[in-house]
């Protein structure tokens, strides 16, 4: 049987309506009936839908009857669309082989169009133009295919204009997807591989494993090796991508689905493995697998001690569906029993942490993200530190390094100013930038990971007013002249916020945190120090002024109840905070340490 | 166990922009009907009740005819134990009564006037959107004592936009010139739904700040304690222990309480709160077809009684005593909060009790919260 089939997926800059596109492609090929449908259907996290980006990628079949008579499938791969999740995006990019690029016709081509399009052109993939939202009075079509000719070097004939809010050029769409890209193919005579891009934790059925079979088949029953994690599973069910899961007897070379092998967490498989049979394995595993490292690192504390075993259920939950969330216990005097977490990035700590407050119902402290550094000690041993609380005696250290990365920033040229400046700011070095267009640059430039984790990318979109898109690397761990910073709350060292800083930027640091802490910490009734130490040593000092007062004047008659009610009320509020000796400190204070001016 | 009487009248000749209770423009029919209502909740609560004091508030309730009151009284007697009613008060505002009408409350039983006097400054009543002037209330004062109240109490307001330290040390000066038995000083804290608030988040109008009320709050207490008047509330002055106000004692020290009228809370004076119903057309429709205007009650678990007995405690000069309270109620005292207070003079002990200084009072509500452990 001779398969038509297409898989690609949508790339876009944000907001020029990439998941719009998506819903009208499932509904213009009759995937999800009107009365199923819901505006964006491939978010589904309810995180995901608030914040409009998407974490994990999710695929989905479509059948389209072509104009030339035939029937194609259709597998669009919806993939996420941070830098923290690039690898996962570069593995759902290699199981496609074309790639709408949707350009806003109002707004055209922007920095983070092209930071996509090198991504799909790097998996040389065929990327076919969207211009959306035709239907604007603003939109301006001939502009944008001139900055489609002239600054993405792409044939502006190729273009498809459409309106994904109306549906207008939806069918034509779905024609130059049926002719211009490539049909997936592959030999399915030959010993099975097939890529994983993606898995999905189902409480019912164990792991589902996304996969693009490359080459040869799989069919239910059948034993398979997952050749980086070197484990065999039998094969329960393979299937299609409906909205809902189809399953079907074999999938062979060329097709996207899924598998269900008994695999209890998707930390045993990772994404970009090759899973071959274990009866006739294949010689190589297909190329691109990394294994991900977390490369940020915090601790999570449940704000009341009573929450620490909820809060080790909820980890273990996520955990099931989400193979970069690593945890383990730690414990700290003033903050009690929690984990410390490693993640992807900034984004995807928050992620996680919105959650777990919203899905599990908990109240957290985070303690300052850190990167993991490398100490020689004296003795000539290595160890690595992503907690300040191990840091170890300054005086037992021969070397302290720290991981850095190198970024890519593409945007146009008139942010080269700011955008060097932040640069710099951040200790940045290595600093080099082209022109990639007529009025676009690009900068590469080596920067401490540290640097980059908590806003760099926010600062950086704001900076260049959200033209900026970001990209990095590791890059490895350069030496770095490093102390640790303690923080004292009341005249008592709070652990959860120190912090370990290159010597350079201790005493700014420790300005910056002591004045956040004071907007963020609540005046008491007492006065309050916030000091910021190195050693012994106080190197800045705020004070939170005592309240003058904290009472109301009247009783109000007989009605103690209403009076109650609100001290009640303050009482609830009050534990949502974490008590440090006799001081309530909010949630945010804790990540409010890291918020600095530049 | 002799219980407190309040009645409320919610009605008002006008509303006053700051005012977040039970009051209404006063209507005739509806005047009417409350008195017949009223009287009716009597009939239904008060049997055989032995009353200790009786508070009658609002509102103004002597826009009410004198002649109500004594038909009131005539039928409390009745109905209840009145003999050992120690403290009888009514509250009246300036202009709204004539020194005849006086004597005749004073007469039909009420021994303690409470005057809503506010302020003696002719701007800041009219920020208040009071209705009478300084003369007004001098007037009343005077005929109240000519109408033979042995006991007065004049309301003071302070913290009021436009008022500044000096307009205050005035008002406190020309209240004490009248020599009143009790004086009530009451910081102007604005609720949701007051047009007062409306204009202060418009910006119309500037609450002042923080430091000024505080300031506020000491000067009275130094003026007044000087003149020789106790502070044994947050918010309440009286002139020899006598004085006190013996009704609102009693709600502070979670004695058990009658409150009759729309709105006005009730107390077991063990475990359990009541309330009427705030809508003053429904209060009557309730009473006059039978029913009782109940709008809501609640059983206070040992947490909640130890919450308010700590709360009320530190509020008044008598204070709270923390090891009782400790045994009676199960819940933990947070020690080194108590050390904390102790060392800032917020509170002192005296025998087994924990007693709120001048300044302490200032901090009762959210020392409350921290002294109890969890």
């Amino acid at each position: 049987m001779t398969l038509h089939i297409r898989n690609f997926c949508i790339i876009a800059h944000i907001d020029h309506g990439k998941s719009t596109l998506a819903d009208r492609l499932l509904q213009a090929t009759g995937t999800v009936s009107e009365r199923e449908f819901h505006d964006l259907m491939l978010d589904t996290m309810e995180i995901e839908q608030e914040r409009g980006i998407t974490i994990k990628s999710t695929a989905v079949t479509m059948s389209y009857p072509s104009s030339d008579g035939k029937v194609y499938e259709l597998n669009l791969i919806d993939t996420p669309g941070h830098v923290d999740f690039s690898y996962e995006v570069s593995r759902a990019l290699a199981s496609c082989e074309g790639a709408l690029l949707v350009i806003d016709a109002a707004q055209g081509v922007e920095a983070q169009t092209l930071a996509n399009l090198y991504k799909a052109m790097e998996q040389d993939l065929t990327v076919i133009p969207v211009i959306n939202k035709i239907d604007l009075p603003s939109a301006n079509v001939l502009e944008v295919m001139g900055e489609i000719e002239g600054e993405l070097g792409l044939d502006a004939d190729d273009a498809v204009c459409i309106s994904a809010k109306t549906g207008e050029g939806i069918p034509e769409l779905l024609e130059a997807i049926v002719r211009k890209i490539p049909a997936s193919s592959g030999r399915d005579d030959l010993p099975l591989r097939a890529r994983v891009f993606d898995s999905l934790y189902d409480p019912y059925r164990g792991v589902v494993v996304y996969l693009r079979i490359v080459e040869g088949r799989i069919a239910s029953g059948q034993d398979v090796l997952l050749m980086a994690a070197g484990e065999v599973h039998t094969v329960e069910e393979v299937g299609r991508f409906g909205i809902r899961r189809e399953p079907c007897r074999e999938l062979s070379a060329g097709e996207v689905g899924y598998m269900i092998a008994g695999i209890k967490t998707v930390g045993d498989v990772r994404s970009g493995d090759t899973v071959t049979s274990s009866a006739e394995p294949a010689e190589r595993p297909l190329s691109g697998y990394e294994e991900v490292k977390p490369v940020v690192f915090s601790s999570i504390y449940p704000v009341s001690s009573e929450d620490y075993e909820d809060l080790a259920a909820a980890l273990e939950r996520l955990s099931l569906n989400d193979a970069s969330l690593i945890y383990e216990k730690v414990s700290s005097t003033g903050l009690g029993f929690g984990f410390r977490c490693g993640f992807l990035g900034l984004l995807h700590l928050e992620v996680v942490q919105e959650r777990l407050e919203r899905e599990f119902d908990l109240s957290l402290v985070l303690t300052a993200p850190t990167v993991r550094y490398r100490v020689t000690l004296a003795d000539g041993s290595l160890i690595t530190v992503d907690n300040p609380v191990d840091y170890p005696d300054p005086g037992s250290i021969q070397l302290t390094e720290e991981p850095f990365i190198r970024a890519s920033i593409i945007m146009p040229d008139r942010y080269i100013g700011p955008v060097t400046k932040l640069i710099l700011d951040r200790r940045g070095n290595n600093y080099k930038n082209i022109y990639v267009g007529k009025k676009r640059v690009e900068i590469t430039a080596d920067l401490p990971l540290s640097e980059v984790v908590y806003d760099f990318y926010d600062k950086l979109k704001s900076v260049t007013q959200g033209y900026g898109s970001f990209d990095y690397e590791l890059i490895g761990y350069r030496p770095s002249d490093l102390v640790k910073v303690d923080i004292l709350v009341n005249h008592e060292k709070v652990e959860a916020l120190s912090m370990l800083v290159h010597r350079d930027r201790a005493r700014p640091w420790a300005v910056a945190a002591c004045r956040n802490l004071r907007e963020e910490i609540p005046r008491h009734q007492f006065k309050i120090p916030i000091q910021g130490a190195i050693g012994g040593q106080i190197i800045s000092r705020e004070t939170i002024t005592a309240l003058r007062k904290d009472v109301t004047a009247k009783c109000y008659g007989g009605d103690i109840t209403r009076k109650r009610k609100l001290l009640e009320k303050q009482k609830a509020g009050k534990k949502r905070m974490k008590m440090v000796g006799s001081v309530a400190i909010p949630q945010k204070a804790f990540l409010a340490v890291l918020r600095r001016e530049d | 166990m002799p219980t407190s009487l309040y009645v409320h009248v919610p009605f008002c000749v006008s509303k006053c922009p700051y005012c977040s209770f039970c009051s209404i423009p006063y209507r005739q029919d509806t005047a009417n009907d409350f008195r017949k209502a009223l009287l009716k909740e009597m009939e239904m609560r008060l049997g055989g009740v032995r009353t200790c004091t009786l508070y009658v508030g609002g509102g103004t309730p002597t826009i009410l005819p004198a002649s109500f009151w004594k038909t009131f009284h005539e039928e409390l007697a009745r109905l209840a134990f009145v003999s050992g009613i120690s403290e009888s008060t009514i509250e009246t505002n300036p202009g709204t009564v004539s020194g005849h009408e006086l004597e005749e409350l004073r007469n039909s039983g009420f021994d303690r006037l409470s005057i809503g006097v506010q302020s003696f400054n002719g701007d800041i009543l009219g920020t208040l959107g009071r209705i009478h002037d300084a003369i007004q209330s001098v007037t009343c004062f005077s005929e109240a004592r000519s109408a033979g109240f042995r006991n007065i109490s004049v309301d003071l307001i302070y913290g009021i936009p436009g008022q500044t330290l000096e307009i205050w040390k005035e008002d406190l000066r020309r209240t004490l010139e009248l020599g009143p038995e009790h004086i009530s000083c009451y910081e102007l804290t604005l609720e949701e739904g007051t047009p007062m608030l409306e204009s202060v988040r418009s910006g119309s109008i500037t609450m002042p700040g923080e430091d000024s009320c505080t300031e506020m709050y000491f000067l009275a207490d130094e003026i007044l304690t000087s003149a020789e008047y106790a502070h044994y509330e947050v918010s309440n002055y009286a002139r020899g222990n006598r004085y006190s106000s013996l009704h609102n004692c009693s709600y502070w020290r979670r004695s058990p309480y009658i409150g009759l009228g729309p709105s006005a809370h009730s107390f077991d004076g063990i475990d359990t709160r009541s309330w009427n119903l705030k809508d003053v057309d429904e209060y009557n429709r309730r009473l006059l077809s039978g029913r009782l205007p109940l709008a809501g009650s609640e059983i206070l678990t040992e947490r909640q009684t130890a919450i308010e007995r700590i709360m009320l405690g530190l509020r008044c000069c008598g204070g709270v005593d923390l090891d009782a309270l400790e045994r009676e109620t199960g819940v933990t005292i947070d020690r080194d909060y108590l050390r904390i207070m102790l060392e800032h003079g917020r509170v002192v002990e005296v025998d087994s009790r924990i007693v709120p200084t001048a300044y302490g009072k200032l901090f009762a509500d959210g020392d409350s919260l921290n002294l109890m452990a969890d």
